[in-house]
């Protein structure tokens, strides 16, 4: 059978992720130290883990509510309240979705007809792009620039905006730059979203580990901002929760029930399991996510050093746990750096141009790795950069 | 300074370089803040924290709880002070509830123990009673779980 002429043409026009190709190159391989994974090292703080095994103890194995366990929506509401500073009503302002990406999902079926254009940020996370295409939308890439920390600068959004433009994702702190936006910058990119009436997805999933400024800082707080967004968050990074697949919209009841209309038949809700940990998680986790923090700030400061006086030029991302140094000066793309460097050192990072075009000339570094690792996979690099 | 007392009690392995990165303190820093703590008492010694299981020569580990008579004057200081002087007394504590000590005790096998209970501590004036408990299984020591997470599947490039 021509299998090709079976997969829908919207699938097929989608190419393969740069993160498998690598991936493929990594496993199998014995002695490789991964600076490429995508999650913290972490593994779940112990009381959230028997929050869930208790649940099951209990016999909750049923659905829930599509938008998810009313104590759930609850916690969120309350947590979003203290963390963000804005209010949801838990009863049609909050669905729970299986992970922030489903979430992400949902939001752009939910709002696009097909033509539409929605406008993102590169290097960004991996799905935006194909998501949009799925959604039978325009994906109008921005690319962020190391001059301006890779935050997204508003007259670049104007530069780009068309009758089409309906949509706009930010995700600060990012998945892989590990830039953050201030609020100065936040606050132009709203007057932006307003004139051209932009809908703006807010994906806050590494919201907590931010170091430098204020944490909980969204484009949601800026003024009339809060009707047009949907603020996307979730357990999987702070909590170190990317097994339990536990995300969030929050957003005005209209958007929160179209994007209900998709999940119900799609998802019809996120697993009771992983709901209970996510209570336990807003209850009584915080404490254990600032000491993940503190952790990780430790260690983004060591490798941010190293790095630097490697000669491996590196930005303070102010967030995330991602380092994003440039090599251009080598005289490598990112892609032969990093497979030289894995051949060569067994040390795997992530070609920047993973994470879109623009991410050429740059490594994605995750410093969620335990620090004696994040050590001996320096001084490899080091001895790699020496050698070149 | 939180982070360097969390690592110092939780982890043996530690130079006073590993301590200042994971820290993320200066190494003069973390070599002061010892001194301090040392000096002040807060720091009492770095003994590393032995699996006893692992060990060829087994060593006998008891729980002796011990009921005493407080005297006037001194309560139970110059009693309890002295029980904790044994060589065989690894900690000694007094606590609220049903005993007043709780002793661990080290000896080289069972009848160490019972010779140590009956010979020695049952007979020194003032103690009332004692109850000896034996552990079977050691989960977690010094903050160290012995049976760790398993090494889960983690893929080693996510997005």
């Amino acid at each position: 059978m021509n299998y090709q002429e079976k997969i829908s043409q919207t699938v097929g026009s989608i190419p393969r992720s740069g993160i498998r190709d690598f991936f493929e190159l990594v496993i199998g391989r014995e002695d490789v130290i991964s600076l490429g994974v995508g999650e913290p090292d972490f593994q779940t703080p112990w009381n959230i883990r028997e929050a869930a095994i208790y649940s099951l103890e209990k016999g909750q194995t049923s659905y829930t509510s599509n938008l998810g366990l009313l104590s759930l929506r609850k916690s969120i509401s309350k947590y979003v309240e203290n963390f963000f500073g804005l209010t949801y009503d838990p009863q049609n302002e909050v669905l729970v979705t299986v992970g922030v990406s489903e979430a992400m999902d949902l939001a752009l079926r939910a709002l696009c007809n097909p033509g539409d254009e929605v406008i993102y940020h590169e290097p960004c996370y991996v799905s935006y792009s194909p998501s949009v295409v799925m959604a039978h939308a325009v994906p109008v890439v921005v690319a962020t620039k190391k001059e301006d920390g890779f935050a997204l600068q508003a007259e670049d959004i104007e530069a780009v905006i068309t009758p089409r433009s309906k949509v706009l994702i930010l995700n600060y702190p990012t998945n892989p730059t590990g830039a953050i936006a201030s609020k100065e910058e936040l606050a132009e990119i709203a007057k932006v979203c307003v004139k051209h009436d932009l809908i703006v997805l807010a994906d806050e999933i590494y919201s907590e580990l931010t170091y430098e400024g204020e944490a909980g800082l969204s484009i949601t707080q800026m003024p009339g901002m809060r009707e047009r967004t949907i603020l996307l968050h979730g357990f999987s990074k702070a909590f170190a929760m990317t097994g339990f697949r536990m995300g969030y919209a929050c957003a005005p009841p209209e958007l929160i029930e179209a994007m209900m209309k998709i999940h119900q038949y799609a998802m019809l809700c996120a697993p009771i399991t992983s709901q209970a940990a996510a209570i336990e998680a807003l209850e009584r986790g915080i404490p254990a996510v600032e000491k993940m923090k503190e952790s990780y700030e430790i260690r983004r400061n060591y490798m941010v050093k190293r790095l630097n006086e490697m000669g491996l030029d590196c930005h303070l991302p102010g967030g995330a746990f991602y380092v994003f140094p440039e090599v251009t000066r080598f005289g490598l793309t990112s892609h032969e750096f990093a497979l030289k460097l894995l051949e060569q050192e067994d040390v795997a990072a992530v070609p920047g141009t993973a994470f879109g075009a623009c991410g050429e000339g740059f490594l994605r570094c995750c410093y969620a790795t335990a620090f004696d690792q994040l050590e001996v996979a320096l001084d490899r690099i080091e001895r790699f950069v020496g050698n070149l | 300074m939180d982070e360097l007392l969390h690592l110092i009690q939780r982890s043996n392995f530690q130079t006073v370089k590993t301590l200042a990165k994971e820290a993320g303190l200066t190494e003069e820093e973390v070599a002061s803040q010892l001194k301090v703590w040392k000096e002040n008492g807060t720091i009492l010694g770095q003994p590393y924290v032995v699996n006893k299981d692992k060990l060829a020569v087994k060593k006998v580990n008891a729980l002796i709880e011990v009921k005493i008579k407080p005297e006037a004057g001194g309560g139970y200081d110059r009693l309890a002070n002295r029980i904790a002087r044994f060589d065989q007394v690894i900690s000694c504590s007094l606590f609220s509830g049903d005993y007043d000590l709780l002793l661990e005790v080290e000896l080289d096998d069972n009848l160490g123990i019972a010779t140590f209970v009956y010979d020695t501590l049952s007979k020194i004036g003032g103690v009332i009673s004692t109850r000896t408990h034996f552990p079977l299984k050691t989960y977690k020591l010094n903050g160290i779980c012995l049976t760790d997470d398993e090494d889960t599947e983690r893929l080693p490039v996510t997005p």
